[in-house]
């Protein structure tokens, strides 16, 4: 194995060829952040592919794949530069480690960061193959052209697979900065719609964290103390003494879990366990929760952001108006698991995880102290290093919810604990009831209007933290004098986390009803007031412009239909909706929706438009079904029964067009949430005068 | 000893009679590709087929299901042809995480062998059973239209 460095300052290229066993390149953009200005996520990655005897390249995959595309998205990029045929690609999950950069997956930015990464990549390889081809052709290397895998002299007719030229490529100098594609060359980004996965998917061969196997592996349960911040006072299990399916009941701080021969046996025994907890109840309660939130709402909060100065226009007419977002859960469908194998040679962990690096962060901290830390450091010592070991899996849902490390440090405290191998999943009701929360926010809106203009907008927030809270509520789309924005914060206990578009999933709601009612106070129909505030929000304009054509805004509907429009920058795109609605017996019905979204340059338009559909499922989910509302310190939701989700049955006939742009890519799972809630209120409004004021709505 | 048909073959269990067949198919016969979802028969992700018909395998103990006859996910293709109802699931591209769609799959097997050309309220009906987190429903509908569509031209 060779190890070949260059010196420039801002890359380097490691190349390591096994003789024989196929090319490895590695490519590591490193992040020098006084290098590369201050630019967000500017730690780039590093990325390997392999090709091998058969002609397969494998790519090593460093984001998670959660539903969202990126096994897919992210190899196109690899394919596209390298100039072979989709199925010709492998996908490797990447263990946990640096060597990749971030892998956090999280803020819809694994194209945005490995956009440039991984199509450098694709390219350095390819020009080494074509000077490997050339060399042998003897021919100039600028008259070789690759195709399906393959280096090609058309003058000659000779042609080499890249499986051909493994050890010649691995001898050639690494190009420094290989030539990517202009975007007219492309012949996958833009163009690939299907996903590599699908076929294991629709045949139950898809292996998720919940789907590890191992020899001897036990099943955990666990029960978490109900009340927020209690712990575990005393566990009764003499009942299970005689169970021989039953392994082990492991005390945790605030958790009990019980190991057994089968998960079934495990959570029935752990149903009947006699369990004391420090607190049964305390006095925490949405109800105070919120009352303290309206009071502070009335206070001046920190300064969040300000722009512009009033002109001193005279004022035509003031609004206020007040909105409130519920605690959400993340209610992926694969509940919270993790499988952990405490060995002679270390630590294997699978966890279905968007965030590898935490949770080998998290084991690290279980495993290497006490006792525990003489032996890890003792496996080092002999040459076992990086004895622990985190295998992220393929996720069934993530949304936000497994960035968290707390079901990873349980599974790995039980194993420690039982001394087997041990696969901890979670019931449902401990999942809705110990997530992390979309945080409760209460919001305050002030406008100064002139006659057709916003003079003076004003938002305060009440969150119990900062960027889930203010989040997406400063980047209006509109030219207004005068934005301020102030905030308070105010924690009471819940867990809170990021949840799918994260503070854009409430702001979006809340800026773009008030803006909607703004447009109705001053007698504007409020497709037509947006646009005239858009001068300087071009891109923003044009997806506005495009769901409302396509939605036929304006036309003629029946007496008990509306429509509702609402536009979001967010994620790097730009996405506008319009949902049309009608109102049966007082319930309300979605229809339709339309959107339009601005993502820039597309790698998979079909992993698109599934992203924004299921981003206005989620988002409406959230809006017309169920927020999580807490009762003497506990979750009062437990399953889908009083936790629902949208069914078949109410999903709305949706329409996605994408721009056609040449910008840079911008994120797309989470752009899809934020519109949908205000759009939908909008056109409740346009149908019934009453204007929604929380989400979930309360109709 | 409780025997149980799944997939074509037949398997003897001497465990918990009681033991819901889910945990049985993925922990005993490592048939994963049926899911634990909601455990109380909400969701719809651990839907196999019993005699035809779809049963939530989550609340559905194997005491029930002597010489029952046992479909899961893993055994609708034909060696490497995947079911009609695959290949549509194929040609949408209906998943996105895919978690829920062994269960959307059989749901729809079930409704499409009862019904050759269900009307949309019976495709409702029977869809809404399964529920999907990612929002698929949109190429569901799509897929299960496809697979009709099929068998009328093939009629």
């Amino acid at each position: 194995m060779e190890t070949v460095k260059n010196s420039s300052r801002r890359e380097f290229i490691k190349l390591s060829a096994v003789t024989g066993a196929g090319l490895v390149l590695g490519v590591q953009l490193t992040a020098c952040s006084k290098d590369s200005g201050n630019q967000a996520g500017v730690f780039q990655p590093n990325i390997w592919l392999a090709i091998d005897k058969q002609n397969k390249v494998t790519v090593v995959l460093s984001k998670a794949e959660m539903g969202q595309g990126v096994m897919t998205a992210l190899s196109t990029l690899v394919a596209e530069e390298l100039d072979v045929d989709m199925d010709s690609i492998k996908v490797e999950l990447a263990d946990a480690s640096d060597k990749y950069g971030s892998m956090l997956t999280a803020g819809s930015t694994s194209i945005q960061e490995l956009w440039l990464p991984l199509r450098t990549a694709g390219a350095a390889a390819r020009e080494m193959l074509i000077k490997a081809a050339s060399s042998q052709f003897d021919v100039a290397a600028n008259e070789c052209q690759t195709k399906h895998g393959a280096v090609i002299h058309q003058a000659s007719g000779k042609s080499l697979k890249y499986s051909e030229l493994l050890d010649a490529a691995a001898q050639q100098s690494v190009p420094q900065e290989p030539k990517l594609k202009n975007p007219n060359q492309f012949s996958l980004i833009g163009k690939q719609t299907n996903r590599i996965e699908t076929q294991d998917k629709v045949t139950g061969k898809a292996k998720y964290g919940i789907d590890v196997e191992l020899p001897g592996l036990k099943y955990a349960a666990i029960r978490q103390a109900p009340v927020f911040g209690a712990r575990l006072q005393s566990v009764n299990s003499s009942n299970l003494s005689n169970d021989k399916s039953i392994h082990s009941v492991v005390e945790l701080d605030n958790a009990v879990a019980v190991v057994a021969d089968s998960y079934w046996r495990a959570q029935k025994a752990l149903n009947s366990l006699d369990i004391k907890w420090s607190q049964e109840a305390s006095d925490l309660n949405s109800v105070q929760i919120r009352n303290d939130y309206k009071t502070l709402a009335s206070q001046a909060g920190t300064k969040e952001f300000e722009r512009g100065i009033e002109s001193g226009a005279s004022v035509h007419n003031t609004l206020t108006s007040d909105y409130e977002a519920a605690f959400q859960a993340h209610a992926t469908m694969e509940p919270m698991n993790c499988t952990v194998h405490i060995h002679d040679d270390g630590c294997d962990i699978w966890a279905p995880t968007q965030h590898p690096q935490g949770a080998l962060d998290a084991a690290k901290e279980v495993l290497q102290t006490g006792v525990r830390k003489l032996v890890f450091k003792a496996l080092e010592k002999v040459g076992v290093e990086n004895n622990i070991k985190v295998h992220p899996t393929l996720i069934g849902g993530g949304f936000g919810r497994r960035l968290q490390q707390d079901f990873v440090v349980q599974a790995v405290e039980i194993a420690v604990q039982a001394g087997v191998p041990v696969k901890l999943i979670w019931s449902r009701e401990e999942d809705i009831q110990h997530d992390f929360y979309r945080p409760y926010t209460y919001h305050r809106l002030e406008a100064k209007l002139g006659q057709n203009t916003i003079l003076d907008w004003r938002h305060r927030i009440v969150g119990p933290t900062h960027g889930r809270s203010v989040g997406g509520s400063t980047h209006l789309p509109y030219d207004m004098e005068h934005i301020y924005i102030d905030y308070h914060k105010k924690k009471h206990g819940v867990p809170i986390g990021s949840w799918r578009s994260i503070g854009s999933s409430h702001n979006a709601f809340v800026t773009e009803s008030f803006i909607d009612e703004i447009s109705h106070a001053l007698n504007q129909d409020p497709f037509s007031f947006r646009q005239k505030l858009m001068k300087e929000h071009q891109r923003s304009l044009r997806v506005l412009n495009e769901a409302a054509q396509m939605a036929g805004w304006g036309k003629s509907l029946s007496s008990n239909q509306g429509m509702g429009i609402a536009v979001h920058p967010g994620f790097g795109s730009f996405i506008a909706m319009v949902a049309q609605v009608s109102i049966h017996d007082g319930a309300l019905k979605v229809e339709k929706v339309t959107a339009a979204v601005d993502c820039g340059l597309v790698v998979n338009p079909a992993i698109v438009k599934a992203q924004i559909e299921g981003g206005i499922v989620f988002g409406l989910t959230a809006a017309l079904k169920d927020g999580i509302t807490i009762e003497a310190g506990k979750v009062e939701q437990s399953n889908f029964h009083d936790f629902g989700l949208l069914s078949y049955e109410e999903m709305p006939e949706i329409t996605v067009k994408i721009i056609d742009s040449q910008e840079d890519p911008g994120g797309i799972g989470e752009v899809g949430v934020p519109p949908i809630a205000p759009a939908v209120a909008n056109a409740y409004f346009a149908v019934s005068g009453k204007r929604l004021k929380t989400i979930p709505f309360e109709i | 000893m409780t025997t149980l048909h799944i997939n074509g073959k037949t398997h003897t269990f001497d465990i918990d009679a009681e033991t819901p067949l889910l945990w049985v198919l993925r922990e005993k016969l490592g048939l994963s590709g049926t899911k634990f979802g909601c455990g109380v028969a909400q969701c719809g992700s651990c839907t196999v087929l019993v005699n035809g018909q779809a049963v939530m395998s989550c609340v559905t103990p194997i005491s029930n299901l002597q010489n029952k006859t046992i479909v899961t996910i893993e055994g609708i293709a034909q060696d490497d042809q995947l079911h009609p109802i695959q290949q549509a699931w194929m040609d949408e591209q209906v998943p996105e995480c895919g978690y829920c769609q062994s269960g959307q799959i059989m749901t729809a097997l079930s409704l499409l062998q009862d019904k050759a050309n269900p009307s949309d309220e019976e495709i409702d009906a029977a869809m809404s059973n399964v529920l999907c987190r990612c929002g698929t429903y949109q190429r569901i509908r799509k897929a299960i239209k496809r697979v009709v569509a099929q068998q009328q031209g093939d009629a």
